[in-house]
C-alpha cells in the first residue's frame, strides 16, 4: 500500500516542497528512508515509530520504505517527522487518503507524540504555496504570515482526530509577544558633531561608515543608535526578513520584522558564520540576518583577515552565493557595514605622537584591514572622547525622531532618482543627476591633482555629497560646503593610510 | 671644535694589509661587545690576534668560547660579503678612520662603512635623534632642520630609525646636492638587515652622497641591546646633539647621556605640553639643554659653538611670520583658524570650538590648507608653522 504527503525541507533561505512517499508492504519487518537524507533525517525512522507506538497506533510489522522525493535535493532537519509518521499512518488505511491529500504536514515530533517547533517555517510554508498545512503549535503565529491556511496541533493524536474530523482543530494559542525592544535615542549621545552626523549620513545614503576613536569615544554608542535612523521595512523586505530570520531559527517572530535588524557578531566569527554556509542546510550568516539593517564589526582589527575579506563580495553584490558540493544557495545581504576600531594597537593615538605605539606596530594592526575592504567605506570619521562638559551637562542633541524624519526626506530623494539610497548610484547617474557647482569641481580637482583622491575615490565623494545636499534640501544644487563635508567625513581614513 | 684632548695625535697610524682589515671583521663578527671587541685588538695586529683567538691561546679566552666559534675561512667568507656589498672595513687606530671618532674612549674598533668613509670627517656636524613614534609636527620640524642644516653645508647625523631619524635623514638627502656637507646613518644593525623598504631606501641615497655606517658586519645577528650602544657612535661625531622629538624614556636619551659623557652640548625643539612625544624634550630643557626651533636656530648655535660660519644659504632665513590673512579667506576662515590653536584638533572639537556646522568648518579647513595657513596631520587639524613640505 501506497501513501504520499506533503512536507517540506530548507536550503538556505529557501523552502522546497517535499513529497514524503510511503510505500508499506509484506516481507521481513524494516523501516528504510531514502531519498537523500542527512542524519537528521534518518533518525527520524526511531523517533517516529516510537511517537506513533506512543500515540496508541499500532505500527506495521512489515517492510515500511520512505522516498523522499525529488531525491536529487539534500533533506535536513528534522521537520519531516510528522510527514512521514502521517505517511506510515495512511498506508497502512488508518487515515483515509482523502484526510492527508493535498495538505502539507511540518513538524518534529518526540518519543511520546508531541509535536516540536522547527527552524525556517516562514520559507518552508511558503514553498508550499496555497496548500492547508500543518504545524507545530508553537510555530502557528509565525506560519500565519506567509499563509491563512495553517493549522496547529500539540502532538500527533491531535492531528489524527482533527484529520479524521472527529474533533475539530485545536485553537491557537496566542503566544507571548515578546517585548519590542526600544531602540536608544540619538538624544543620548553628547557633543560629538561628528560621529552624530557621520551616523545621519550614513543612514541617509546607504553609505558604509568606519568609526574609529579611543576607547570610550563613543563609537558603539552611535552604532546602536544607527537603526534608529532608518525607515521601516517595506512589505516586501519585512517578508524577506523574516523568511531569512525564520530560515536560521531565530526566536520565531509574532509579526513580520518590519524594523531594521542590527547584528553585532564578536570578533572571534569565522567566516562561514559571517557569510553562512556549513553543512546542515547552508545556515545563513550574520550579513545575511543583518539583510536591510545594520552589520556592525566592533574592534574590526581584531576580526581575522580572511573573514573580513570574505564580505567583500557580499557588500558589493548584496548577496552572497554560497556555493557547496552538496548544494547552492544565495542569501540575501544588503547591509548598512559599520566597523568600529581604535587608531592603533593601544587605543590612544588617533593623533601621531599621542600613542607610544610604533610606526611598526600601527602598521600592522592596520594591514589587518586590507585596502579593497577599506575602500568599501565611503565615510570613516575619527572620534575623540568627549569633553567633560559635554557629558555631564551640554545641551542634550537632536533625538532619533526629528534626524530620522530628515533621513526619510533624503531617502525619498534618493528614490526619485530610481535608487533605494544614493550609495547604489551609478558613475554616469551621478554625472546626469547630480552636477557639481563650479566651486566644488575646482575643490575636488585640487584633491585629485594632489593624489590626496583617486578615481574610485572621486565617485564615493560625489555620492556622500549628494546624501549631504539632500539632508540640506533635496532639491537644491550641491555646492562646495557639501563636497567639503563629504571629505571631512572621510578624512578619518587619512589616520589609517599615513603608511600604506 | 672637539672637545676633547687630541691626546692620540702622537700615536702613529699603521698600515694594515687586506688580511688585517679581514680578520678584524671576522672578529668583530663574533658577537663581542664594543668594549671587549676593543680591548682585544688594542696595539696589536688583527691577523696576530686572530691566530691567537683561533689557537685558543688568547688571554682574553680563556674558557675557548670564542676559539669554538671560528673557523678558518671566516676572514675570507667576511671579506667577501663586504665586498659585494660594498663596504669597506675601517679599523680602530689604522687610516681612513674618522678622526672624530679615534680620541673616543667608546670608539668602535672596527667600522663597516657604506659610501664614502671621508664624509665621516670634515664639516660640523649635528646629530638630529628623536622618537620613533613621532607626531606629524615633529616629523616636519626634523626633516625641515635637516634639510636647512645640509643646505648650509652642516652634516647630519642620526640612526635610521623610523619617525625623526628617518625624517632629518631624508630632509639632509633632498638638501644636500646644492651643499657639501655629506649625512650620516649610524645603524644599530648589519648593513643587509634594514627593516623597512624605506629604510633601506634612504639608506641607498645617503651611501651616494654620504656614509651609512654599522659597528656589525653583514650577516651578524643584531640585539636590542646594539640600538643604545650605538648612539655614542653618533654623539661621537656630532658637534651638538639636537633631540627634536622624544617621550618621558627612550632611545634618544641614551644619546643625549652619551652626548653628555662627552661634553657634547644638547639642544632640544620644545614641544605642546599635553604631547606624550615632546615630554622627553621638554624635561631637556628645562634640565638647561638649547633650545632651537628649527634649522636657523640650529645654524646659529653651531655658528656659536664652534668657529664655523655657514655657507650662505637661502634656507638660513627664518621664513617671515605668515601675513594676517592672505586675500580670499573670509571671517568664518579666521574663527577657525582662532580655534586651532596648541596641539593638532579633530573635527569634533573645531565645529564645537566654533560652534559652527560641520560644513562651514569643513570649507573653511580647505581654504586654510590651500592657503599654507592649516595643514592635516591623519585627520587632526594643526596650524601649519613652516613653508609646505618640499
Amino acid at each position: 500500500m501506497l501513501a504520499t504527503v506533503w512536507s517540506a525541507t530548507l536550503q538556505g533561505v529557501q523552502g522546497h516542497r517535499v513529497d514524503v512517499e510511503v510505500h508499506v508492504s509484506s516481507g521481513l519487518p524494516s523501516f528504510t528512508v531514502v531519498g537523500l537524507p542527512d542524519t537528521a533525517v534518518r533518525e527520524s525512522r526511531d523517533r517516529v515509530r516510537a511517537a506513533v507506538l506512543s500515540s496508541g497506533f499500532p505500527w506495521p510489522s512489515s517492510r515500511v520504505t520512505v522516498n523522499l522525493a525529488p531525491s536529487s535535493l539534500r533533506k535536513s532537519g528534522a521537520g519531516l517527522d510528522l510527514a512521514v509518521a502521517v505517511g506510515v499512518l495512511t498506508a497502512t488505511q488508518l487515515l483515509a487518503e482523502s484526510h492527508v491529500a493535498g495538505t502539507g504536514f511540518i513538524g518534529e515530533l518526540g518519543l511520546d507524540g508531541s509535536l516540536r517547533p522547527v527552524p525556517g517555517i516562514v520559507p518552508m510554508v511558503d514553498a508550499l504555496g496555497s496548500a492547508p498545512v500543518i504545524v507545530p503549535m508553537a510555530c502557528v503565529a509565525e506560519a500565519r504570515l506567509v499563509s491563512p491556511h495553517v493549522r496547529g496541533a500539540r502532538n500527533l493524536s491531535e492531528v489524527v482526530c482533527a484529520l479524521r474530523k472527529q474533533a475539530p482543530w485545536p485553537e491557537a494559542t496566542s503566544a507571548p509577544t515578546p517585548p519590542v525592544r526600544a531602540c536608544p535615542d540619538l538624544t543620548d549621545v553628547r557633543g560629538q558633531p561628528l560621529g552624530r552626523r557621520a551616523v545621519e549620513v550614513a543612514a541617509a545614503g546607504g553609505h558604509h561608515l568606519l568609526l574609529l576613536g579611543p576607547p570610550g569615544s563613543g563609537k558603539t554608542m552611535l552604532a546602536t543608535r544607527l537603526p534608529g535612523l532608518l525607515p521601516p521595512l517595506c512589505r516586501a523586505d519585512a517578508l524577506e526578513v523574516t523568511r531569512v530570520h525564520s530560515a536560521a531559527g531565530l526566536p520565531p517572530a509574532a509579526a513580520l520584522v518590519t524594523r531594521p535588524p542590527f547584528r553585532a557578531p564578536h570578533h572571534g566569527a569565522t567566516e562561514v558564520s559571517l557569510v553562512g554556509g556549513g553543512t546542515a542546510w547552508l545556515r545563513p550568516g550574520e550579513v545575511s540576518l543583518a539583510h536591510c539593517g545594520v552589520l556592525f564589526l566592533d574592534e574590526l582589527g581584531e576580526f581575522p583577515t580572511a573573514v573580513l575579506d570574505a564580505l567583500r563580495q557580499p557588500l558589493e553584490e548584496g548577496v552572497v552565493r554560497v556555493r557547496r558540493a552538496r548544494g547552492a544557495a544565495d542569501l540575501p545581504a544588503r547591509v548598512l557595514l559599520v566597523g568600529a576600531m581604535n587608531p592603533c594597537p593601544c587605543g590612544e593615538g588617533a593623533v601621531r605622537g599621542a600613542c607610544r605605539c610604533s610606526d611598526a606596530a600601527r602598521a600592522r594592526y592596520e594591514r589587518r584591514l586590507s585596502g579593497p575592504l577599506l575602500d568599501r567605506f565611503d565615510l570613516a570619521v575619527s572620534l575623540s572622547r568627549p569633553e567633560v562638559g559635554d557629558l555631564l551637562g551640554g545641551v542634550p542633541g537632536e533625538s532619533t525622531s526629528v534626524v530620522a524624519a530628515r533621513v526619510d526626506a533624503a531617502r525619498g530623494a534618493a528614490m526619485a532618482r530610481g535608487v533605494r539610497c544614493n550609495a547604489e548610484l551609478a558613475a554616469a547617474a551621478l554625472r546626469t543627476c547630480c552636477p557639481l557647482s563650479s566651486a566644488a569641481t575646482s575643490l575636488l580637482e585640487r584633491r585629485l591633482l594632489t593624489g590626496a583622491l583617486s578615481a574610485r575615490g572621486l565617485h564615493r565623494v560625489w555620492r556622500v555629497a549628494r546624501t549631504v545636499a539632500d539632508l540640506d534640501d533635496p532639491d537644491g544644487p550641491m555646492t562646495e560646503e557639501h563636497v567639503a563635508e563629504a571629505l571631512a567625513l572621510r578624512a578619518g581614513r587619512d589616520s589609517l593610510t599615513t603608511n600604506r | 671644535m672637539n672637545p676633547l684632548p687630541a691626546q692620540d695625535a702622537k700615536q702613529e697610524e699603521s698600515q694594515l694589509q687586506e688580511e688585517d682589515l679581514a680578520c678584524a671583521a671576522a672578529l668583530a663578527s663574533l658577537g663581542l661587545s664594543p668594549a671587549r671587541l676593543r680591548r682585544l685588538l688594542a696595539g696589536a695586529r688583527p691577523t696576530e690576534v686572530w691566530s691567537r683567538v683561533r689557537s685558543g691561546s688568547h688571554p682574553y679566552d680563556a674558557d675557548g668560547r670564542l676559539a669554538a666559534g671560528c673557523d678558518g675561512g671566516l676572514p675570507e667568507r667576511i671579506e667577501r660579503r663586504c665586498h659585494s656589498a660594498g663596504l669597506s672595513i675601517l679599523v680602530l687606530g689604522a687610516a681612513g678612520y674618522p678622526r672624530r671618532l679615534t680620541d673616543d674612549p667608546e670608539a668602535p674598533a672596527v667600522l663597516f662603512v657604506r659610501g664614502d668613509g671621508y664624509a665621516l670627517d670634515g664639516e660640523p656636524r649635528a646629530a638630529v635623534v628623536g622618537t620613533r613614534s613621532a607626531s606629524e609636527l615633529g616629523r616636519r620640524v626634523a626633516f625641515d632642520m635637516g634639510a636647512a642644516l645640509a643646505a648650509s653645508g652642516a652634516g647630519v647625523v642620526s640612526g635610521l630609525a623610523l619617525g625623526i631619524d628617518c625624517a632629518a635623514l631624508s630632509g639632509a638627502v633632498t638638501a644636500v646636492e646644492c651643499s657639501v656637507a655629506a649625512p650620516v646613518a649610524v645603524l644599530g644593525t648589519g648593513h643587509d638587515t634594514l627593516g623597512t623598504a624605506e629604510q633601506r631606501r634612504l639608506a641607498a641615497s645617503i651611501a651616494e652622497t654620504g656614509a651609512v655606517i654599522s659597528e656589525l658586519p653583514p650577516g651578524a645577528p643584531s640585539a636590542r641591546w646594539r640600538f643604545a650602544v650605538r648612539n655614542r657612535v653618533m654623539a661621537g661625531l656630532a658637534d651638538v646633539v639636537v633631540v627634536v622629538e622624544c617621550h618621558a624614556e627612550g632611545g634618544a636619551l641614551h644619546t643625549v647621556q652619551a652626548a653628555r659623557r662627552r661634553q657634547v652640548p644638547v639642544a632640544a625643539v620644545p614641544g605642546s605640553l599635553r604631547g606624550s612625544a615632546s615630554e622627553g624634550t621638554n624635561a631637556l630643557l628645562t634640565e638647561g639643554a638649547f633650545c632651537v626651533r628649527d634649522g636657523s636656530d640650529m645654524l646659529s648655535l653651531l655658528a656659536r659653538l664652534t668657529d664655523w660660519v655657514p655657507a650662505s644659504s637661502r634656507s638660513t632665513a627664518r621664513p617671515a611670520p605668515a601675513p594676517a590673512l592672505p586675500s580670499g579667506l573670509g571671517p568664518l576662515d579666521a574663527s577657525v583658524l582662532d580655534a586651532l590653536q596648541g596641539e593638532s584638533l579633530g573635527l569634533d572639537a573645531l565645529v564645537l570650538r566654533t560652534g559652527l556646522s560641520l560644513a562651514s568648518v569643513a570649507v573653511a579647513l580647505e581654504r586654510l590648507a590651500d592657503a599654507g595657513l592649516a595643514l592635516s596631520e591623519g585627520g587632526f587639524w594643526a596650524r601649519s608653522g613652516s613653508a609646505p613640505r618640499p
